[in-house]
């Protein structure tokens, strides 16, 4: 009886650790994602007085919010005029996270590099 | 997951260690009262049918099988006793008392317990929320699964560490220790308490008609008791992630006495600061605490108590204005530059002197000496504040409790206060508080303004209460009254109230039908709000009317149901004013004192425009056990309220918000009320929690509770300024969140809420019990099927308002990394001596 309790209450916490330890998707809807990129966008467009950019950065799958992020957070840092993307927006067409960024890059010129699709 | 798989594995081993062999023990019969073992008695095993003698000092050596919990018969001429106890290791030595101690001659026998009113009182017993699960091992947590009560969680979803009681401010309750003032509850970690969970007997919370001995509390009152009696020495330690604790507590004076200490030290700044997973700049919460009760019994009349509380918290911040290369690893860019340095304590000092003539007659003097501090310093953007609060006070407090024939039973107190309120420095407030989305890096027109508030305020108080218990058979009328003076503004208030009862013995174990209702007061000592230099000393009393009803069904010796229905008016309530002035009045602005002391159209801030109400019911079924025994016990509480407020202050709309006016508009906007009565941002409409706990013997104990509530309420972000200012700390361009000023629209303040808050937590104890007492290692896992419960959401002020900004804020309950998620868990080792 003793024996049998103890196997139960272990039983109990070894499921609870095999069951409760789960993988979980992160990332951000393709809409979510979209609204994102857009209202920086505005933003930038706003601030340098020309109209967004055309095509617009079109999203096409949910994204990693990492490489979203450093999309928006590089529209918003862009110095004016803004004519064309940064570079590292293609991070959103990339199924993989955009590594770290390493101390010898400048993020301030990386956001500068644009592509013009 | 490879790392989970040992742990469990290892657990899995830990708690099924198989006994392959026989486990020998060595015991000792004990009789407490003789204070020595009990030579020369047979002692039989009845599981193993093998019997043993004792020697000249109470041993003898056995051996049992396996582990676990037998049955121990002796025998002696004059009869057999028998007693069960568990063999839970190899060699160890177990001690079966005979006997109980008794108290020794000369010391005052607490027999019952004063009777306490059955209105919207709800009572815990420290052995049942000891080890209560997802309390993270602190005892005061518990409370928070009785009807009405609720702490908001860790750091979010209100101020941290508050107790919100039926919809109320947290700051409108007043909890009491031993009937000595605490400032406050909680440590700055919003999960561990000032007080020492072994030092703690009861918890009684009062959730709405008090009764008049408590005081200057509109919400609720929380009264802790002490231990009371302390029979032999003990002791305990325990260790764990966010603090270590000890206490000692032992008889003295051949038992006419006793001390009883505690201290807590927080250091979280140690273990989970050092783990990497802080940003830098952070410095978390150091804290610590200290209980020290003293009691000598010099005859059975007369007693002396002492007792002595501290706290301390301190907490540090200041954000690098040193950019990261990567700018998603910096959680501080927005408010890169600032520096916030906060820290509150307190120390109560209480010297009571009991005075018990007879059974009939009982009056306490209690000198108290209690000092609140409060320090902050911070700067951030626009925002500067620098000072030091306290409001010392010395009390002399007189309780007296007679029962003056059979039928009649009084209470009557008196308590005379000298207070001063020291503030050294300046500190800072909204220009416009009806601003909901003030920004600290505007710069042309700033929305904070600098407020010199050093001033030294001498004030008397004083207060007198009674309360007669009429009791004719099964009637109980229970009138009562309180009256509250405060000399520097020369305001009493008067606050009756009353309860009338009456039982049914022969429904079920007793039934009893219950009503009261009762004004009750409050007043801000230790606040800028009655302050002659930055607030209106002609500020009164908040004023709250309860009434209460409800019937209470014992239905067995351990089954109950309770239910209570409530309704709660507000006037009075002090809110921000930026509309109120005097005609004249001195200078704010120390710098002018000499160039012009006197100013005209003087603002004092702070108004008591403010009222609301709140109302519900409460249904709370329990489970009990006797003390000390095994049997399970539990319980269901359910709260449904809604709780509203109205500042009464005038709201510019549209453009007028953004207008300037001369000081007529301003006299005449303030005559002028168009704001709206709005869902209370403490209101949690749903509150249920079922609480289960079951000790299966001397080795294990298991708990469950299950939470529900409703969410807060709060105001929805709704866009952003489009990024007019930066920070200058890091040339980051800030957006500042923007929020519907249409009071008729659906995004108004307080319109919106998260999904409910649910949870599921268990606990799991092993003890190990040593002839010396015993080592308890437990095992705690909260939010057992990882609900993804939100707080509120979040406005990230780096980034544009979008689709993903504000993003909802989720509790701390849910371990993330990466892509897995877990249950959040505590591990924990207590050892009691």
């Amino acid at each position: 009886m003793f024996l049998f309790k103890k196997v139960l209450f272990s039983l109990i916490i070894f499921l609870g650790f095999l069951i409760n330890c789960v993988p979980v998707d992160d990332k951000i809807s393709k809409e979510d994602a979209q609204s994102q990129i857009y209202f920086a966008a505005d933003f930038k467009a706003k601030k340098c007085g020309t109209s967004i950019p055309s095509p617009p950065l079109l999203v096409f799958t949910d994204q990693i919010q990492r490489n979203l992020d450093l999309c928006t957070i590089a529209i918003t840092r862009l110095d004016c005029p803004f004519a064309a993307y940064p570079i590292i927006c293609l991070g959103i067409y990339s199924p993989d996270a955009i590594p770290n960024i390493p101390w010898y890059i400048d993020f301030k010129e990386l956001s500068n590099r644009r592509i013009k699709f | 997951m490879k790392k989970f798989l040992i742990q469990s594995l290892l657990v899995f081993c830990f708690f099924s260690s198989l006994d392959l062999l026989a486990v020998s023990f060595k015991g000792r019969i004990f009789s407490r009262t003789k204070n020595k073992g009990e030579a020369a008695v047979t002692v039989f095993i009845f599981e193993t049918k093998k019997g043993y003698t004792t020697d000249e000092e109470g041993f003898f050596e056995a051996e049992v099988p396996t582990f676990g919990e037998y049955t121990f018969r002796i025998l002696r001429a004059t009869g057999m006793q028998e007693i069960k106890k568990t063999v839970s290791a190899d060699g160890e030595s177990l001690t079966l008392f005979t006997d109980k101690a008794q108290a020794p001659k000369g010391a005052i026998q607490v027999d019952g317990q004063k009777e306490k009113t059955i209105l919207s009182r709800y009572k815990v017993r420290y052995d049942e929320i000891k080890r209560m699960p997802g309390t993270l091992g602190e005892a005061l947590n518990a409370i928070q699964t009785l009807p009405g009560i609720f702490a908001p969680p860790f750091f979010g979803g209100g101020q941290p560490g508050g107790i919100v009681i039926r919809g109320n401010n947290p700051n409108t309750n007043t909890i009491l220790y031993d009937d000595l003032p605490i400032l406050y509850a909680y440590h700055f970690d919003a999960i561990n308490s000032v007080i020492h969970n072994d030092l703690i007997k009861t918890i009684d919370v009062y959730t709405g008609a008090y009764p008049a001995n408590f005081a200057n509390a509109t919400g609720g009152v929380i009264e802790i008791e002490s231990t009371d009696s302390v029979k032999k020495a003990t002791g305990s330690s325990s260790i764990s992630l966010l603090l270590g604790q000890v206490m000692y507590q032992t008889p003295l004076f051949n038992g006419k006495g006793y001390m009883a200490a505690g201290g807590k030290v927080g250091y979280l700044d140690k273990t989970l600061g050092a783990t990497g997973l802080i940003p830098d700049g952070i410095r978390l919460p150091q804290y610590n605490s200290s209980n020290v009760k003293f009691v000598y019994n010099f005859t059975p009349q007369h007693a002396i108590s002492f007792t002595s509380l501290t706290a301390n918290d301190n907490f540090v911040l200041n954000a690098s204005t040193k950019k990261a290369n990567d700018p998603t690893k910096d959680p501080l860019e927005a408010i890169a530059g600032a520096s916030v340095s906060a820290g509150q304590g307190f120390r109560t000092m209480g010297l009571r002197y009991i005075w018990t003539p007879g059974s009939k007659f009982n009056n306490r003097l209690t000198l108290i000496n209690y000092d609140p501090y409060n320090k902050t310093s911070v700067k951030f953007g626009s925002i500067e504040a620098d000072f030091i609060a306290r409001a010392p006070y010395t009390g002399v407090r007189q309780d007296l409790n007679w029962d003056a024939t059979d039928f009649l039973k009084i209470d009557f107190g008196t308590e005379v206060r000298a207070f001063s309120y020291n503030v050294s420095g300046y500190s800072v407030a909204l220009k416009d508080p009806n601003n909901l989305s003030p920004n600290p890096y505007r710069t042309d027109n700033p929305d904070f303004e600098r407020r010199e508030i050093t001033q030294k305020t001498q004030l008397g108080y004083g207060n007198a209460y009674s309360s007669l218990h009429f009791k004719f058979g099964n009637l109980k009328i229970e009138p009562g009254a309180r009256y509250d003076y405060i000399d520097s503004s020369k305001q009493g208030v008067f606050g009756p109230r009353g309860l009338v009862s009456y039982r049914f013995d022969n429904i079920g174990k007793g039934m009893t039908l219950f009503s009261g209702a009762g004004d009750y007061f409050r007043f801000p000592f230790f606040s800028q709000q009655p302050s002659l230099e930055s607030g209106n000393p002609d500020i009164k009393f908040e004023k709250a009317t309860k009434y209460g009803a409800g019937i209470d069904q014992q239905i067995t010796e351990e089954y109950s149901i309770k239910g209570e229905v409530f309704k709660q008016e507000f006037t009075n309530l002090i809110v921000s004013d930026p509309y109120i002035t005097e005609p004249y009045g001195p200078n704010p602005d120390k710098t002018q004192l000499l160039s012009k002391p006197i100013v005209t159209n003087r603002a004092l801030n702070y108004s008591n425009k403010g009222n609301g109400w709140s109302h519900g019911y409460e249904l709370y079924i329990k489970k009990s056990n006797r003390p000390g025994s095994r049997d399970w016990f539990g319980w269901i509480s359910y709260t449904w309220s809604q709780s509203y407020r109205n500042n009464n202050i005038f709201v510019p709309l549209g453009d007028d918000s953004t207008k300037l006016i001369t000081a007529t508009e301003a006299r005449v906007r303030s005559q002028y009320n168009n704001s709206k009565e709005l869902i209370y941002e403490f209101d949690t409409t749903h509150l249920l929690s079922v609480v289960y706990g079951w000790r299966i013997n001397e080795e294990y104990q298991i708990g469950g509770r299950w939470f529900y509530r409703s969410a807060f309420p709060y105001t929805p972000v709704i866009g952003d300024d489009g990024g007019q200012f930066t920070n200058t700390a890091n040339g980051i361009t800030i957006f500042n969140p923007k929020y519907s000023d249409n009071p008729y629209s659906g995004d108004y303040q307080n319109s919106r809420r998260a999904k409910p808050y649910h949870r599921l937590d268990f606990r799991f104890d092993k003890f190990l019990n040593y002839e010396w007492g015993y080592m308890n290692l437990y095992f705690e896992v909260l939010n057992l099927y990882m609900r993804e419960n939100i707080l509120t959401e979040n406005f990230d002020s780096t980034k544009p308002y979008s689709g993903t900004n504000p993003s909802p804020q989720g509790d701390f309950y849910l371990l993330r990394n990466g892509g897995t998620k877990a249950p959040f868990f505590n591990i924990g080792l207590e050892v009691r001596f």
